[in-house]
This record gives C-alpha cells, structure tokens and sequence, in this order.
C-alpha cells in the first residue's frame, strides 16, 4: 500500500497527487494518525515547538501531553514548529541557490505583524514601547499579545464574513449578525472543523431580526435569541442555487473549484459534470424558508433538512439537474441520509480541508499562497513546494484545527520575518524576500482611523463605537477598492477613484483636519517641531523619521508656520453615498479653519497617509 | 465547440478590416449603454401589440410602431435597431444585470469584466485625464478579473463634479503636500524591492493630473446653451445623458447612464408613462447628437439600450407586470449601426419568432461595432481562457 502523503514530514514526501483520502485506506491511515494524535497533540505539540525555537529547550522538559483518544505507545515525530518550517524552506532555497533577504527590523516586523494579525498598525506607544524593550523573545510575546486581543477577533470575523458571504445579495444575508457570531467563534479560538462543519450543516433561524440601524453590540446580544442560527446566513446567500452552495463549500473549505463542471465536462479539468452534480445534490435536501420578509435589513430565512430534494429546486428546470442525482462527496462516497451531517464529516477529515485553509493563511500571511490563487488547488495547478505545504497542512490537522496555533507557527518563523528589501542575488522567489502588499479596505480604513485618532475623538464625542465606525468606513471603501483579495496581486490594482478617496475623501480630510481631534491636541501640546514630526512618524508609518526625514519634517514645519497660507477651503458639503447610506463620519465634530502652523502639520500628516509606505504592508 | 470554431473561423475575417482600423489610432471609437435598471415592458415601449393596453405610435423606420408615449423617439427612427428577438434565461434582477453587462450567467468562480471594462483595457486610453470608463447614476459592474484600474468611474449623480475630484485644499497646500509625498515615495522605492509603488505612483500622477485636467469642465453641463439642456430633459438622467455626449466628446471611451424605476410589478402603466417622459427627450436629443456627428469621438459612437429582461404579457393583480427573460427588446444607434428591426415576437409578445438573439450576441455586436473581437480569449486569474462573450455571435442585420 501506498504510504498515506502528508502524515510524516521528516522523510521523503509524495507530491500533492492524491486530493482525497481514499475510503478503502482510511482505515489504518486512521489509525495511524489516531496514534499521533496521541504524542503531538495540538497545542502541546505546537507550544513545545516554539519554545524549542525561541529558548532552546527541548521537547524533554515538557510534561506529556493531556489525555488524546489514543494509544500511549505510539512512536514520536517531532513537532511542527516555526524551526520545521522554516528548515523545509531553506531547503527549497539552498536547492535551488536562493539567497534570501536579512530579516526585517524590529518596527517592520511590529507593524506587519499587526496588520497580518489584527488588520491594523500598531499604536505610536506601541512602537516605542517595542523598539525599546530588548529582551530576545519580544516578537513572539507580540505575537501572543495580538492573538489573545479583540482586535484579533474583530479583523477575522471581518475577513472570513468577506469570503463566506461577500457578494451576496442585500436582504438575503443578516450580515451584521453574522459578523458578531463569527466574532465569538474566533475570539474563543473555534476549531476550524467544528467552524467549518457548523457553517455547512446549520439549520435554523438566520437572524432575530435587527433594525437597519443596528450596532454590532446589539447584533452580539441578538445571538442570544432563542432558535437563531447564526451560521445559516452562509447558506441563505444559496437560498435559490444549492448548486452555488455546493460550488462555495468546495472552494472555500476544499479549495477545490468544481463549478467549472457545472455547464459541461472540460478535457483539462479534473471534475465531472456527473461528479458536481452528485455533489450539488447534497445541498438540494436543505429548504431555506423565508419567514419573515421586510423590516430592518431583509429576509429571515430558517434552514431545515428534507429526507429528499426539495421539491421547489426538483420543479424548476435550471436547478433541477443539481438536486436529483443521488448525493454523493467528490470521491464518490455516498453522502445518503443524514446529508449535510455526513459531508460534513467527510470533509473535514480530507487531506484538502487542512490545506485549503493553510494555504489561505499562508496567501494571507506571505502575500501568495503556495497554490495560487489560494482556492484554486488542482493537479493542473501545481503547489509552489509542495512538501511545505503538506506538511503545514499535516500539522495543522493534527493541532485539532487550531487557528491560533498555526499563527502562531507561521507569524514566528524566520521566512515570515524576512525583509521586503533585497537580499541578494536571486532573491525573490518561495518567499525569500517578503512580499509587498497592498492594505485592502479593512486595514486601510482601520489604520487611518487609528492612525488620526478618530477612534478617540468619536469615543469623546459620545457619538458612538469605533467597531461600528469601521463597519461604515469600510463598506465605503470597499465601494471604491474592490479588490480581490484572493489573487496573488502582481500589479497594482488601482484606480483613479481610489487615490481620489485617499487624496480628497472625507475620511482622510477629517482625520487630518487639526482643530477639535484629540490627535491636534496632543500635537500642539508636543514641545518641539522634531516631538511632532517624531509622533507623526510613528502614528502613520510605525517607526521614527529617519535623520534626514526628521530636518525635513521640521523645515516643512517651520516654513509652512511662516507662510500666511493655512485658511482651509470652505468644508465640503454632505456628497452622495454609494445606496444612499448615512455619513459614515456622523457625529464627529467638523473641522475648523487652520491657522499656519496647523495647517504645516495636516499637510504632512495628509502626506504620510498617501504615502506607499502607509498603504503597502511591507 | 463545434459553434465555437465556426464562429471563430467566420469572425477572423469579418474582424480583420474593421479591428486593423480600430487599432492604427485614436478612431473615434466609444460606446454609450443606456442601462434600464429593473427590466423596462418591451409591450409598453419597443413592442407594443395591437391587443395590447398600451398604444403603438408609428415611427419615422418603415414598418417601426412603438408605444405612443415615445413621440421625440419616435422621430428618430429611422436611426435606431431594435432588437425585438431577444432572449435569456435569468429572470432574477441582480444575475440578469451581471448577464447584460457581461454576456455571462454568474459563475463564483471567476468574475467576468462587464462591456465598460473590456472597452476601456482594448481601446486606447485617452490622454485627457479623464478616466476611460464612466459610470453615471450607478454603480454598474467592475473590472471582475481584469482589475479595479478598468473598472467605472462612478458618479452617483450627474450634473456637477464628481467626489473627491478638487482637493480640500488650496493649490498651494496641495503642491506643498505633493512635494512631501514625493520625498516620501522616493525614499520608500529605494527601501523596498517591487514595482507596485512605481504602479501606485503612477495612478497617483493619473489622479494629480484628472484634478488638474480641463476636461473635467465637462462634466459641468451648465456650459450647455438653455436650449441643449431642454432638449435633454430637466431630468437626471436627461443631464446624465448630455454629461455622457460631453464626456465621448473628450475622449472617454465607455459611458453607462442608468434610467432606475422599471420594475413595474404594479401600477406598470402610469409607471412606464413616467420612465418614457424622462427618456423620450433625453434618449432623442442624444441619437439626434450622435447621428449629426461627422467628426470627433462623438461620431464614433455606439449607443446601447437595455435592461435586464422584459415584462409578462400578463398583467397582475396590481396592475403590473412580472420578469419576463423570455422574450424581450434592445436597441442599438450610433456608429456602423444599420437601421431596422431584428427579430419579432409572438402575438402576445410571449416568445420570440423565429431565431431568438442572445444578450451574449447583443453585446458581440457593440464589441464588434467598436472593432473588438468578442471572441478574443484572454486568460483568467486561474488560468482559464475566457472570451470576450459568452459565445456571442455579432448580429449581421445590425451592421452596415
């Protein structure tokens, strides 16, 4: 029998061939990683690897692992740790005679970490604060800092809402409800399969029913109700095509496209018409009712599971060829009875369900995933090593789905805190010099905000929170900045639209308007131009102005107090929004006329937020 | 496939004229789609019936009635091709607006660029500042695949400036700010190692040099002489019709201007009386425009008008009418348009007579009315070729 890929790193690794698990092998292969389990069970396993990589202790002085359904004589195999990955890296790099970049210094490293983790930049205390302190292990104490904080959970739930039902009809989807539920799971580090598994399954009520002018906190209490599933909202952006629905589940949890095979068989795909439409028919036994229509955002829908196809999809001609067939998963095992429940189970169990979801942190993490793009895996398409990639994907399994822990091992390791700077020759390629990326609309909104202190000056203002300031904003910009944030981005997706919202848009003209905003108030209170060029350096870029910046920052400074120019154009009126939403700035007080010297340091605030140092993550 | 190759092997050689024209320079070359958002009553506008509750009005095109409250466009006729043999099969708003602006049927996993987009990456960009794409009064539908650079322009509401195109401050702030983002750029290009900040720079000089452009007078239709501007309408999208005609005349190469409010599920009739008074002048005024156009960008102009689908020969409850992809009507005027009537439908106005068109061969005509092969396969981020339309055929009947 073939040795099962995947389930040891240390020897020599089959290639990424065999996309599922086959029926006939899961038993010993379950047996065999059962015992594993038992030696490298999740955060045990991973903690020990961290330690060993950042103390140098070993995995000796680490008491046994707790308790694991299995059997206490298994044999070991080293952690997955940050060392590991990054050993299987070099040796991608030293074959092929890659030099890869020195790694980066203390306030890149802060800075990326923050938008990679929690979709922000660090505060200016922060940076000062971490670029002071020297002990060894500072950066992995970040990492844990950032991890156990709302804002982590806050950015997740903001990203994952994006990808399980972004695009979906307005109405169809409580997405604010959705959004607090997702919230909790990752603030409680929710396993992914049990995520996954929950997301595919729910039945239910979607939503309680929330007023259109709802906050995020009042979603939060909503989920309290009685009956609601939060979850089901993933399902009714499907409520019409449960071929979509199986399309969705492939890509997102299996990234695996198969709706290439909706319409008819490709010679280069690897997909059937037959097989997506055995597939597609697990999802035509879940009827999703609307029972409640109009009010606040839209519809309530409530999910349930018939024992056949539902008998609206099997009348209509279009969706009727996707829900007859008998269901069946994509390696042919059928999927009878307890539909969704059993394609739950098989799903989370396949090969690909850990690596679509490694491969997605690693996309996210590293600027390119190691398929690319990241939901797109498939022999054709072949993994950028692709032993990394099994056995990330291995680890990742055998931690229980353990989100944070693969974080953790991805955020400490060497390759990740390289430089974006050039390191050598041939530096570049399998992630030896880390990637430039634009910030998308999350993180750029976020950090403005951040950056300007709008946050504080709304919060002073009493006009209400930040969490639901970032929701407005961010709906604004994503108007202007749709971005697929799924493509390896070799180009710069811009356009004129965007630099306008960023050079004249009311956001950065209200964050740099000096006058009422708390940001001013400590500017001017600053004892010196070189104090305030200094702030303003590390509010926006995240590090201190280098020695030429610095006199340059103080001449503008100075000059701009000199010249009689600093009257403000009369404010902008109210425009137009995208639907006719509210001002997503309301309530914040309005800026006032400058006088020179404040008007000296909201050109060069104006400035470092245009700047490519503030809207790339480097 | 077999369709495919057939359509390819006959396109090359009806392309191979017309495209090396299109490419030997700035040839006025653009395209003005009216968007009819909600599904406008083909009964109740391009294909009345004479059971019909609604009156036809005969036209200034042989054998053309259309509905009675059309009389400016009426006038025009004999410069219009109605398509009245169109048909599809997405009867929801949301996919037949991605069908009408891409020619595809949604699909998650790649998103297809829409006609503007297609337009503004395979025809030159013009070099007068003004974005290549512009959308007025909605949002239209981005770039999908090709990126957000191709996307619309969007302007929620014509008539002034748009958003964001003046600074906040004054001309010498602005230099003075510009200045300290330059020093800013150049000291981050050397820091890191990619192309993208030059990219970026790059859109910020296009974005520098828009604020600065004298084009942007155009989308002020104040300019306009009082007569103009009540030959368009006092309407929104009467001053977005005249906005896009001065938007072509400076080069921007695709305009959509979107007419909401044609989901008539009740009251279809007073309701369709008010969309035809706003569209009767505006739509007129700019065929009229068009037509006289001997020189300049204008005169290589394409107008499209369409929806997403029509409306049932049945009428509801409340006295209106529901989706109906079936069967339905397009227009077509402008540039390389030949005029007359594509297709016909049934007594009823139910199905379509005969062979039906395709939105996919609706649109394979404008691209090849503008010298774009629709039938040009370009590479999706995946990987996958992907052509222009989903299989389109150019309508034969509609060129001259």
């Amino acid at each position: 029998m073939k040795t099962p890929p995947a389930l040891r790193f240390e020897g020599n690794l089959s290639p990424v061939s065999t996309p599922f698990a086959s029926r006939k092998k899961a038993g010993p292969q379950l047996a065999a990683r059962v015992g594993r389990l038992s030696l490298w069970s999740s955060a045990v396993g991973l903690a020990v690897g961290l330690a060993a990589v950042l103390g140098g202790c070993g995995a000796a002085s680490v008491p046994p692992p707790v308790a694991h359904k299995a059997a206490p004589s298994a044999p070991a195999t080293p952690p997955f740790t940050a060392a590991a990955l990054d050993t299987l890296l070099r040796r991608e790099w030293e074959s092929r005679g890659i030099t890869p970049a020195p790694r980066a210094d203390d306030a890149t490293f802060l800075r990326r970490v923050h938008l990679d983790i929690v979709g922000v930049i660090p505060t200016a205390d922060r940076v000062t604060a971490f670029l002071a302190d020297k002990t060894p292990d500072k950066r992995a104490r970040v990492i844990d800092e950032l991890l156990a904080s709302k804002d982590y959970a806050d950015y997740w739930a903001a990203r994952w809402e994006e990808v399980l039902v972004g695009g979906a009809r307005p109405g169809d989807v409580d997405r604010l409800t959705f959004r607090a539920w997702l919230r909790e799971a990752f603030a409680r580090n929710a396993k992914w399969d049990e995520l996954a598994t929950t997301l595919v399954t729910a039945t239910g009520r979607s939503s309680p029913g929330l007023l259109r002018t709802a906050t995020l906190a009042e979603a939060t209490e909503g989920l309290k109700v009685q009956g609601i599933a939060p979850a089901v909202n993933f399902a009714a952006k499907f409520r019409d095509t449960p071929q979509d629905f199986a399309g969705q589940t492939a890509r997102i949890f299996l990234g695996t496209q198969i709706q290439c095979a909706q319409c008819h068989d490709h010679k280069t795909e690897k997909w059937t018409q037959a097989e997506f439409r055995s597939f597609s028919a697990c999802f035509g036994r879940t009827q999703l009712t609307v029972v409640e229509r109009g009010g606040g955002f839209g519809r309530i829908v409530d999910a349930r599971d018939l024992p056949g196809p539902v008998p609206r999809f099997a009348k209509n001609s279009e969706v009727a060829p996707f829900v007859s067939t008998p269901p069946k998963a994509l390696d042919g095992t059928s999927m009878d009875g307890d539909t969704r429940a059993k394609l739950a189970k098989w799903m989370v169990t396949q090969p690909l369900f850990s690596r679509a979801f490694v491969n997605r942190a690693w996309g996210h993490f590293l600027g390119r995933g190691f398929v690319s793009p990241v939901d797109d895996m498939r022999p054709s398409n072949a993994a950028e090593a692709p032993a990394v990639l099994e056995a990330l994907g291995e680890a990742f399994a055998r931690s229980g789905y353990d989100i944070k822990a693969l974080v953790r091992v991805i955020t400490t390791s060497e390759v990740y805190q390289l430089s974006a700077q050039l390191g050598g020759p041939g530096a570049g390629p399998f992630w030896s010099r880390f990637r430039v990326t634009p910030l998308g609309p999350e993180e750029l909104v976020r950090s403005v905000v951040r950056a300007t202190a709008l946050d504080a000056t709304l919060s002073e203002s009493g006009a209400g929170e930040v969490d639901d300031l970032h929701v407005r904003l961010t709906r604004l910009f994503a108007f202007a900045f749709d971005v697929d944030e799924e493509m390896d981005a070799t180009r710069y997706e811009g356009s004129v639209s965007q630099a306008l919202m960023m050079m004249n848009g009311r956001l950065i003209d209200r964050g740099t308007a000096g006058g009422a905003t708390s940001l001013f108030a400590a500017l001017k209170a600053a004892p010196s131009d070189e104090a305030r060029v200094a702030t303003l350096y590390l509010r926006t870029l995240g590090r201190p102005p280098r020695d030429a910046e610095l006199a340059a920052g103080v001449t503008a400074l100075a000059e701009g107090a000199r010249g009689a120019r600093g009257a403000r154009l009369a404010t902008q009126p109210p425009k137009r929004l995208p639907k006719g939403g509210p001002d997503p700035l309301r309530g914040l007080p309005p800026p006032r006329a400058a006088d020179a010297k404040t008007a000296a340091i909201e050109d060069l605030l104006w400035a470092l937020l245009n700047a490519s140092e503030f809207a790339f993550n480097h | 496939m077999r369709r495919r190759e057939f359509l390819l092997s006959t396109l090359a050689g009806a392309l191979a004229t017309r495209s090396a024209r299109a490419w030997e320079g700035p040839l006025p070359a653009s395209v003005i789609v009216l968007w009819m958002n909600g599904g406008p009553s083909h009964l109740d506008t391009w294909d009345p019936k004479s059971k019909g509750p609604t009156k036809a009005r005969r036209t200034r095109l042989a054998g053309l009635e259309v509905a009675e409250d059309m009389p400016l466009i009426a006038d025009v006729a004999d410069r219009l091709c109605v398509v009245r043999s169109l048909s599809s099969k997405e009867g929801n708003h949301q996919r037949a607006q991605y069908v009408g602006r891409t020619s595809y049927s949604p699909n998650p996993t790649v998103e297809h660029p829409s006609l503007g987009a297609w337009v503004a990456k395979r025809l030159t960009a013009p070099d007068s500042g003004l974005p290549p794409f512009v959308s007025l009064g909605g949002p239209s539908l981005g770039a999908g695949f090709l990126g957000a650079q191709y996307g619309p322009f969007v302007i929620g509401k014509a008539g002034a400036l748009p958003d964001g195109a003046r600074p906040t401050v004054s001309d010498a702030r602005l230099a003075r700010r510009l200045g300290l983002l330059g020093s800013l750029e150049d000291g981050f290009s050397e820091a890191v190692v990619t192309p993208l900040v030059a990219e970026r720079r790059a859109l910020y000089e296009s974005a520098r040099r828009f604020m600065a452009s004298d084009a942007l007078a155009a989308f002020d239709v104040s300019a306009e002489s009082a007569a103009t501007r009540a030959r368009y309408g006092a309407t929104d999208f009467g001053t977005a019709c005249l906005t896009a005609r001065r938007l072509v005349e400076r080069g921007v190469r695709v305009v959509e201007v979107m007419l909401d409010g044609w989901d008539t599920h009740e009251d279809n009739f007073t309701r369709v009386k008010k969309q035809l008074a706003i569209l009767d002048p505006a739509m007129a005024a700019l065929v009229t425009d068009v037509s006289q156009a001997k020189t300049g960008m204008l005169s290589g102009t394409v107008i499209l008008w369409l929806g997403e689908f029509g409306r049932t020969p049945r009428i509801n409850g409340r006295d209106g009418r529901d989706h109906h992809p079936k069967a339905f009507s397009a227009v077509l005027s402008g540039a390389g348009v030949a005029p007359g009537i594509v297709g016909a439908t049934d007594a009823d106005g139910a199905n379509v007579v005969g062979k039906s068109v395709s939105v996919a061969d609706l649109l394979a005509t404008v691209y090849t009315l503008v010298g774009i092969s629709p039938s040009q396969e370009f590479e999706s981020p995946s990987r996958r070729p992907i052509a222009i339309t989903d299989l389109g055929v150019p309508i034969a009947a509609a060129r001259r």
